[in-house]
C-alpha cells in the first residue's frame, strides 16, 4: 500500500506550506508535492476599487516585498493614465527597487539560508538558524543583519516608511530626493559592499561541501526574466525574455502587454498556488513539467547577456563557469545569484546617485484615465511580477490578474523537492537532516507564499462562520 | 540610556496603541536618558540599536487581545530571550530580539514588556473605548515605572 510522509510546517520560508511525499508500494518516492494552504483572494476583492488605490492595497499583500507590488501596481497605473513618467522619477523608482533587493536578498541569505549553507544540513537543529550563525560567524551575522537594515533604511529615506509606503504613485513618485538624503544613502554603501563581498567569499568556499545538492537540484528548464533592450540585467523595466537551458533564446524580448500570449496558469486541487507554464510549450502537464520555467535571481543571470557594472560582471563570469559557460541550471546556485544581485543593486545605486539630475524636483506626471487596461511588470527579488488591471472610464477596477514571482517557480519547486525526496527518503523512516534537505530545496527559491495565493480558484472550500465564543453558526462546503 | 519601543500597526485600530503610548511618554519628557522608537513591528536590525554601548534597559510597549492573564488590565512584565523561538517567521517577539541582543552584547539586557489590552483589531484608525481606557492606565503606570528604573552606568 502506498504511504505518505508529511513535513509540516516548512520552517524558514515566508508564509506556510506543507510537503507531501508519496511513497509507492516498494517504499520508494513516486512524487513530492508542495501544498500551499494560504488563501488571500486579492484578485477578487480589488474589483470595484479605483486604480490609484491599488498600490496601497497590493502593497499589503506581503510585508517582505511590498515595494515590488507597489512598483508593479504604479506601472499598471502609469499605463492606464497613458503617461511616460519624468526621467528622474524612473531613477528614483529604480533606487527604491534596488534597495528592496538588498533587504530581501539579505534576509533570504543571512536569516533563512545561511544557517544551512554555512553550518551544514546536519548541524544541531536547535541552533541551525540565525542564532547559531551569530555564534559561529558573529561578524558575518551582524553584518548581514545590518545589510538588511540598510536596504530598509534606503527605502525609508526615499519613501518615509520602510514598509507599506505611499511614495510611489501612478505618474511617478510623491517627493524628490534632496542632497541630505542622497548623501545619507551614499554613506551606507561602502559597508554594504564590504558585507556582500565577505558573504560571497564564504559562500563560494562552501560549494565543495554541497556537490550532491548541486547535482540533485540540477534539471533542465526554461528561464525567464526582464532584460534591457540591449540584453542587460534588468529589474524595473525592459522586455521579458525566455531562454532554454543552454541559454539559447526562445523568446528574445516580449513587451509586457503580450505576456498572456506566453504565460498560462493551471490549477491543481491540492494547492492554492497556481502553476504558470510557458504556453507555446503546452498544454499543461505537471508530470512532464511541460512549459516549466524558472524566474528569480538564477533566471535573471541566465537570461541577461551582461550586467553592466564592473564587480557584478566579474562575478557573473565566475557564476557562468559553474554551468556550461552561459547558463547555470542547478537551483542550488540561487543563493550565489542572490548575492550577485545585491552587489549589482549596490553598484547601480552608487552610479545613479551620482547622476546630474538625481535631485531634480520634477517627479510626477498628471493625467486621468486614458486607457482601459494597464499592465505593470517588474522583477521582484523572487522573480517576474505582473499586475494586470482592467478599468472602466472612471478608473474603477473591473478585473485584476496578478502573477507573482513564486507562482512562476511552482513547477520547478515541486520538481526540486521530488528530486531531493527520491535521493534522501526511502520508506517512512526519515532523519532530521534529510527533512531539512527537502525544506531547503524549497528555500533555495526563497518563495513568498503570502504573495502567491491570491486568486479564487477551483479549490474545494470549507467555510465556517463562528460566533465570538467559538460556536459554529453556519457552515458551507464546496466540493 | 533606556530604549522605549512602542510597536504596532496604526491601521489596525487597537494594535496602534503601542506607538501612541511611546509618543505620549516621549512628550512627557520625564526622563532625559530615554530614546523612543516606534517601528511598525520588531525586526532583527533593532538588535544593533539595543546592543549599542550606552543602552542599559529596554521597555517594549504593545497592544494585546484582551489580556486574560492580566484580567484585562495593563500588565508590566519582565521579559528575556530564554523563551525565544530560533525560527525566523512572521512574528518576531521581544524575546527573539533580546536573544539577538544578548548574542551581540555578550550579556542579557534588562527588559520589560507593557501590554495594553484591546478588543478591536479590525481595519481602521482610532481606538476602542476599552483600549482608550487602558492606554490612559498604561501611561500612568509607565510614568511610575520609568521613575523607578535606576540610572545606570553602562556596563
Amino acid at each position: 500500500m502506498a504511504t505518505m510522509v508529511r513535513i509540516e510546517p516548512v520552517t524558514r520560508i515566508e508564509g506556510h506550506a506543507k510537503v507531501s511525499i508519496y511513497l509507492d508500494d516498494a517504499g520508494e518516492v513516486s512524487e513530492a508535492r508542495m501544498h500551499v494552504v494560504e488563501f488571500r483572494a486579492f484578485e477578487k476583492f480589488c474589483v470595484g476599487r479605483p486604480f490609484y488605490e491599488m498600490p496601497g492595497i497590493t502593497n499589503r499583500i506581503c510585508g517582505i516585498c511590498p515595494t515590488s507590488h507597489a512598483l508593479a501596481s504604479v506601472k499598471a497605473g502609469d499605463a492606464i493614465m497613458g503617461v511616460a513618467i519624468p526621467p528622474v522619477a524612473v531613477k528614483l523608482r529604480r533606487i527604491f527597487n534596488w534597495a528592496q533587493y538588498i533587504q530581501s536578498h539579505a534576509l533570504s541569505f543571512f536569516h533563512l539560508s545561511a544557517p544551512d549553507l554555512l553550518l551544514g544540513f546536519d548541524h544541531d537543529p536547535a541552533t541551525r538558524n540565525v542564532m547559531g550563525l551569530i555564534q559561529h560567524y558573529p561578524d558575518l551575522a551582524r553584518k548581514g543583519v545590518r545589510l538588511r537594515g540598510m536596504g530598509q533604511e534606503i527605502i525609508r529615506i526615499l519613501a518615509d516608511k520602510s514598509i507599506h509606503q505611499a511614495w510611489a504613485v501612478p505618474g511617478g513618485v510623491r517627493q524628490p530626493l534632496n542632497g541630505e538624503k542622497r548623501d545619507a544613502i551614499k554613506a551606507m554603501l561602502p559597508e554594504a559592499l564590504e558585507t556582500v563581498e565577505c558573504a560571497l567569499a564564504l559562500l563560494k568556499k562552501s560549494f565543495a561541501g554541497f556537490a550532491d545538492e548541486v547535482e540533485i537540484y540540477d534539471f533542465p528548464s526554461l528561464f525567464a526574466g526582464l532584460v534591457t533592450p540591449d540584453g542587460g540585467l534588468e529589474h524595473y523595466d525592459g522586455l521579458l525574455r525566455f531562454v532554454a537551458s543552454d541559454g539559447t533564446p526562445v523568446e528574445a524580448g516580449i513587451a509586457g502587454e503580450r505576456y498572456r500570449d506566453y504565460i498560462e496558469e493551471a490549477s491543481e486541487d491540492w494547492s492554492y498556488l497556481k502553476f504558470p507554464f510557458f504556453k507555446p510549450h503546452g498544454p499543461y502537464n505537471r508530470g512532464e513539467c511541460a512549459g516549466m520555467y524558472r524566474v528569480g535571481p538564477l533566471a535573471r543571470l541566465n537570461v541577461c547577456d551582461f550586467a553592466g557594472t564592473p564587480r557584478t560582471d566579474e562575478e557573473l563570469a565566475a557564476f557562468r563557469r559553474l554551468g556550461n559557460g552561459r547558463t547555470v541550471t542547478s537551483s542550488f546556485h540561487y543563493h550565489y545569484a542572490r548575492l550577485i544581485e545585491i552587489l549589482f543593486s549596490l553598484e547601480k545605486i552608487a552610479q545613479t546617485l551620482d547622476e546630474e539630475d538625481i535631485l531634480d524636483d520634477w517627479v510626477r506626471a498628471e493625467a486621468g484615465v486614458n486607457r482601459l487596461k494597464g499592465i505593470g511588470m517588474v522583477e521582484a527579488p523572487r522573480g517576474t511580477l505582473i499586475h494586470d488591471y482592467s478599468v472602466d472610464r472612471n478608473g474603477i477596477i473591473t478585473d485584476v490578474n496578478l502573477i507573482v514571482s513564486t507562482g512562476h517557480n511552482n513547477l520547478a519547486m515541486n520538481r526540486t523537492i521530488t528530486n531531493i525526496a527520491k535521493k534522501y527518503v526511502h520508506g517512512d523512516s526519515v532523519k532530521e537532516g534529510m527533512l531539512n534537505r527537502v525544506e531547503h530545496g524549497i528555500r533555495a527559491y526563497d518563495p513568498c507564499l503570502s504573495c502567491s495565493t491570491h486568486a479564487v480558484g477551483r479549490m474545494p472550500l470549507e467555510i465556517r462562520i463562528l460566533s465570538p465564543d467559538g460556536r459554529v453558526v453556519k457552515e458551507f462546503l464546496r466540493e | 540610556m533606556i530604549v522605549l519601543i512602542g510597536y504596532g500597526n496604526p491601521l489596525r485600530r487597537d494594535d496602534g496603541a503601542g506607538p501612541v503610548l511611546a509618543r505620549m511618554v516621549e512628550a512627557w519628557g520625564g526622563r532625559d536618558d530615554m530614546t523612543v522608537l516606534t517601528p511598525h513591528q520588531l525586526v532583527p536590525e533593532l538588535a544593533e540599536d539595543l546592543a549599542a554601548s550606552g543602552v542599559t534597559a529596554v521597555v517594549f510597549l504593545d497592544a494585546a487581545v484582551n489580556d486574560r492573564e492580566g484580567g484585562g488590565m495593563v500588565a508590566i512584565r519582565p521579559v528575556d530571550g530564554e523563551q525565544a523561538s530560533p525560527l525566523f517567521g512572521h512574528h518576531f517577539s521581544p524575546g527573539d530580539l533580546l536573544q539577538y541582543v544578548q548574542l551581540l552584547r555578550g550579556t542579557a539586557l534588562p527588559a520589560w514588556q507593557i501590554t495594553i489590552p484591546g478588543n478591536d483589531f479590525g481595519y481602521g484608525e482610532g481606538f476602542s473605548r476599552f483600549a482608550e481606557q487602558n492606554l490612559a492606565a498604561a501611561f500612568a503606570a509607565l510614568q511610575t515605572f520609568l521613575c523607578h528604573i535606576p540610572r545606570q552606568t553602562p556596563g
